[in-house]
């Protein structure tokens, strides 16, 4: 493995002020056309398991990140999850609902509508937000300062793909 | 199609017949209460069957919603299958809001679900403006609490300082302010007290009157300030001469008196007699301020009916009288249980005038 030369801080995304006139939005089928692609090359060259273990990867450090940039200091539980979904929502990532969570167990249950990656995607047979999976494990882990194995176990079709996720304290 | 074709010996007829059947049977999915058996002759057709399939279990799980029942596995795939998912989903996220505000949590909102939201909505903005409501007048009643605290302190302390002033002036009308002992309308108010409890009790009690011998002339030739200073030692050696519970007053001007509460004429004697003899020892070591006093001592019988204190005191002050009259600086005693008065005279105490 060569030298790595990158390693990722919010300051690597630089001033989003300087697009003057594009603003801070971007069409959602350019990022997916990043993230697609970037899936379709990384099962190229590493296969399936290994490139949704990279997107898992990924998401996780994206979500610690996010969490310090969004989410900082001490709040109660609800608080974190009502902050977490404005938050979400104002980004355009998706709609956060709980269904279920009892943190002295270390276990939630959760659903986001309308990601990002995924709504509106024609069904397939396999889960697909390996991404997201790391990116909700990264939030919840540095909100519990616990690690969290989350997987999605269920997702539909009804207009805008909706994924469920588990999240268990590991 | 339900099928590639109908069966190969079937004419049209028969195929209209296969397809009235085929949906009979979806019709019965749709509206019966049980899921009706599939004729023999339909059993074979894979696509009639994966449909009713399909339709059997929208049926279970709209079953199981209806019973408020959320678990039933959702596996039928597409816009159906996303939209009973969708609705378990739903439900299962409004009933963890519901438990997050019984735990008293009010910030969730829930943007979704309709009229289910609206209700919702509705009742945590409700339950918010009671709770704050609630609050306001908790710290009303807490202000309030603490502003009648303070009140009550203040009242309480203004009782206090009203009863001290109270009996700071209650002090100052029975007390003489030259002398600190007590005054002439304290004396009369506790003296007769003490002669209805001697009636009571069957015991007899004395009284003493005295003054100062030759005031006048103390006043005229050294002063009235030293005739106040004569007054102030004679109150304070007749305090210190005297039981705690003799009555001792100033009378007024120079005079004194002492009443003995059930004490013999003799014990009475006694104590003057002690008097008088302390009167001298500091006319010995005050040469400033040389005085001598005379006494008239009377007493109370129980036996005698009819006497007030008026009359005791009257007795008393002849005594005194008697005792100016014979030489002053001297006790006579009034003797007159029986109307018979005796005189007795003490011998004169030293003096150094």
């Amino acid at each position: 493995m060569s030298e790595k030369l990158y390693k990722f801080s919010w300051d690597l995304i630089g001033d989003i002020g300087a697009r003057e006139s594009l603003g801070p939005l971007v069409r959602v089928e350019v990022y997916r056309l990043m993230q697609f692609c970037f899936r379709d090359i990384l099962e190229k060259h590493y296969g399936a398991e290994q490139a949704d273990n990279l997107f898992r990867e990924t998401g996780k450090l994206a979500g610690e990140h996010f969490y310090k940039q969004f989410l900082p200091g001490e709040m109660d539980f609800n608080t974190f999850v009502e902050k977490t979904q404005t938050i979400l929502r104002d980004l355009g990532v998706g709609i956060l609902r709980i269904e279920s969570a009892n943190l002295e167990e270390g276990k939630l249950v959760l659903t986001v509508g309308e990601d990002l990656d995924c709504s509106g995607l024609p069904e397939i047979d396999h889960e697909f937000c390996a991404y997201d999976e790391g990116f909700i494990a990264g939030i919840l882990g540095s909100y519990v300062k616990r690690e969290f194995l989350v997987r999605e176990i269920d997702c539909w079709c009804t207009g805008a793909r909706t994924c469920r996720f588990s999240a268990d304290i590991v | 199609m339900l099928q590639n074709k109908p069966p190969s010996d079937s004419g049209p007829d028969n195929a209209d017949t296969f397809f009235d059947t085929a949906l009979d049977i979806l019709g019965d999915y749709l509206t019966k209460n049980k899921v009706p058996p599939v004729p023999p002759d339909l059993q074979n057709n894979a696509k009639l069957a994966g449909l009713l399939e399909q339709i059997a279990e929208v049926r279970s799980v709209l079953a199981g919603l209806s019973q408020g029942n959320l678990s039933i596995p959702v596996t039928l795939h597409g816009h159906m299958g996303g939209l009973l998912k969708s609705f378990q989903g739903n439900v299962r996220h409004m009933l963890w809001m519901i438990n997050q505000v019984a735990d008293g949590k009010l910030v969730n909102h829930i943007d979704y679900m309709g009229d289910f939201a609206k209700s919702f909505n509705t009742m945590t903005n409700a339950i918010q403006t009671a709770k704050a409501a609630i609050e306001y007048q908790k710290e009303l009643y807490a202000k309030l609490a603490d502003e009648l605290k303070i009140e009550v302190e203040a009242k309480i302390k203004a009782q206090e300082a009203l009863k001290h002033e109270l009996e700071h002036q209650q002090e100052l009308a029975s007390t003489d302010a030259l002398t600190g002992i007590a005054n002439r309308r304290s004396f009369l108010a506790q003296a007769n007290l003490e002669i209805n409890r001697c009636r009571r009790n069957n015991t007899m009690l004395c009284v003493s009157m005295m003054d100062v011998d030759h005031f006048k002339t103390i006043n005229d030739t050294l002063g009235h300030q030293v005739g106040d200073k004569v007054l102030r030692h004679l109150a304070a050696t007749i305090t210190q001469n005297s039981r705690s519970y003799d009555i001792v007053a100033r009378y007024g001007g120079d005079e004194f008196i002492i009443l003995f509460p059930s004490t013999t004429m003799e014990n009475a004697f006694s104590a003057m007699e002690r008097l008088n003899k302390s009167i001298a020892s500091s006319r010995s070591s005050c040469k400033e301020t040389p005085y001598a006093i005379s006494i008239g001592l009377a007493a109370f019988f129980p036996s005698q009916k009819d006497l007030t204190l008026e009359d005791i005191i009257n007795k008393a002050d002849k005594a005194l009288y008697m005792a100016k009259k014979t030489g002053r600086n001297r006790i006579f005693v009034m003797r007159d249980e029986e109307e018979s008065i005796e005189e007795e005279l003490s011998e004169p105490a030293n003096t150094t005038a």
